[in-house]
């Protein structure tokens, strides 16, 4: 048979995926830009759990953020502005074999796709939701945000917000059906990547807010975290995330907190004292809307027409 | 700063092409800060990136000459892929329009970053000859925090100058 001995095989080797095979086109982001540390922190997860690279697809919106899928070696959709999660979530609908992530922003998902944000999160279904949260609209140069602290000026407001920020934590906890929900900053690259990494092999949404610099526009906003860890408070507990104790010496402020309370999840979100880092709630066991959307998918088309006019007659009269 | 390795592990040959490469990743990162900060005139912030360039490719040749002197060219188990700035300052560190005594503390910290990295391994090293050579290199790292020390007290009083940011130019994007 076309000149193929009787014992042929195709010997496929296994492949082992460097950082260099996720790493895209060279980023483009000002010098200082937290989203440089995240971008490293999202190839060395893929790197770490051998995802492949062709099975892969990052999805954005518009904003700094919304840059990422330029800069990965896999499939990408940067989309809509605040339409990031409707097209994540049509992708995984129907093709639930590849790995999605998203990178937003917080002028993207928590203002004009806030309503896409809410039901992506009760939707559940299999994405990696990494929200880059610089507190400021950046790429159209200083405009308030949901997130923009009251005393920061920016172009909007020159004399600060006029209203106390979004709480994107509180708001998502407040979901129904939600199951990962996690907060860290750009610049603890540990922390960052045990985040990130628990947020992956989560199966279902798992959202990501990262506190994120932005040192042209709001420097204050990053800086004086930077400079104050105190104001910070890391979340331990043998089903959260594991850090060594030189990473744990950094932050004064530690909390034992079982990721699978809720009721504790949202209190710790709503204390404004200090900003919760690590993993605020984890439910494995939440429905996937995805793992629904996804049945009978093997069917060929013409099973399908005889089931849908089988479904029909029904209704003949 | 972080390495997936198991340190206490590490052959002699593994050590020094793990130290070569914690020298290559700082080399790139400070090669990456040059690139994006440019050169605005005199020894600037981007020119003392630059520098680093230099000195982290330099201290990374001399332990490569070892290492080959030693091992020949017996294939490397180690990439860059195995640590995550290890010497390599924060990728977010650098600021347009920055001083040059600002980029020095960078680099300061960079180097005492790397005296830590060595310093916490040390006590988990069994293998005679890697410890001999991790103490060897966190001295090194220390003998570079003064000599930085040294070059920062002889910048002129302008270097801790901020260039002012026009804020209307195009960003990067």
């Amino acid at each position: 048979m076309f000149g193929l001995k009787g014992d042929w095989s195709l010997d496929v080797k296994e492949r082992y995926f460097t950082l260099q095979d996720y790493s895209g086109a060279e980023p483009r982001w000002c010098t200082g830009c937290g989203d440089h540390g995240i971008l490293a922190a999202v190839h060395r997860v893929c790197r770490d759990s051998q995802i492949k690279p062709e099975k892969t697809v990052a999805v954005s919106g518009i904003g700094c953020s919304s840059r990422l899928p330029h800069y990965m070696n896999t499939y990408g959709f940067h989309g809509l502005h605040g339409r990031a999660l409707p097209v994540a979530c049509g992708v995984k609908s129907r093709r639930p074999d590849l790995d999605v992530w998203v990178a937003t922003g917080d002028g993207d998902c928590f203002s004009i796709g806030a309503a896409h944000w809410i039901h992506a999160m009760r939707y559940n279904m299999d994405i990696t939701l990494l929200v880059f949260d610089n507190g400021i609209y950046g790429l159209t140069k200083k405009q308030t945000s949901p997130t923009t602290p009251m005393d920061v000026p920016t172009n909007t407001h020159p004399s600060g917000a006029l209203l106390p920020p979004l709480n994107p934590l509180t708001v998502t906890l407040g979901v129904t059906n939600i199951s990962f929900v996690a907060q860290i900053v750009d610049w603890n690259a540990p922390l960052r990547h045990e985040v990130i990494m628990k947020a992956h092999q989560h199966k279902g949404t798992s959202f990501v807010r990262i506190i994120q610099r932005c040192p042209v526009y709001v420097e204050a906003i990053g800086k004086s975290l930077q400079d104050e860890p105190a104001r910070m408070k890391l979340l331990t507990h043998e089903k959260g995330i594991q850090l060594d104790d030189g990473v744990k010496r950094l932050f004064p402020n530690h909390a034992e907190h079982d990721p699978s309370d809720l009721h504790a999840a949202r209190e710790l979100a709503e204390d404004s004292s200090a900003l919760p880092l690590g993993i605020l709630y984890h439910n494995p066991d939440a429905p996937r809307y995805d793992m629904m959307t996804s049945v009978g998918m093997e069917m060929s088309v013409d099973d399908r027409l005889a089931g849908m006019n089988e479904a029909l007659d029904h209704f003949a009269i | 700063m972080s390495t997936r390795l198991d340190l206490s592990k590490l052959s002699l040959m593994d050590a020094l092409d793990l130290a070569k490469l914690i020298e290559m990743e700082a080399c790139h990162r400070y090669q990456m800060f040059a690139s994006q900060l440019g050169r605005s005139g005199g020894y600037d912030a981007g020119a003392f990136f630059s520098t680093m360039v230099e000195n982290e490719a330099k201290h990374g040749q001399e332990i490569e000459a070892r290492r080959k002197a030693l091992f020949g060219d017996a294939p490397a188990r180690l990439t860059l892929d195995d640590l995550f700035d290890v010497e390599a300052p924060d990728m977010g560190a650098p600021r347009r329009g920055m001083s040059t005594v600002q980029a020095f503390e960078i680099g300061l910290a960079a180097e005492k970053k790397a005296y830590d990295f060595y310093d916490m391994a040390l006590p988990g090293i069994t293998d005679p000859d890697v410890r001999e050579l991790f103490t060897e290199l966190r001295d090194e790292e220390m003998e570079h925090v003064d000599m930085l020390r040294e070059a920062m007290a002889k910048l002129p009083s302008s270097a801790s100058a901020e260039a002012e940011l026009d804020l209307d130019e195009t960003p990067a994007l």
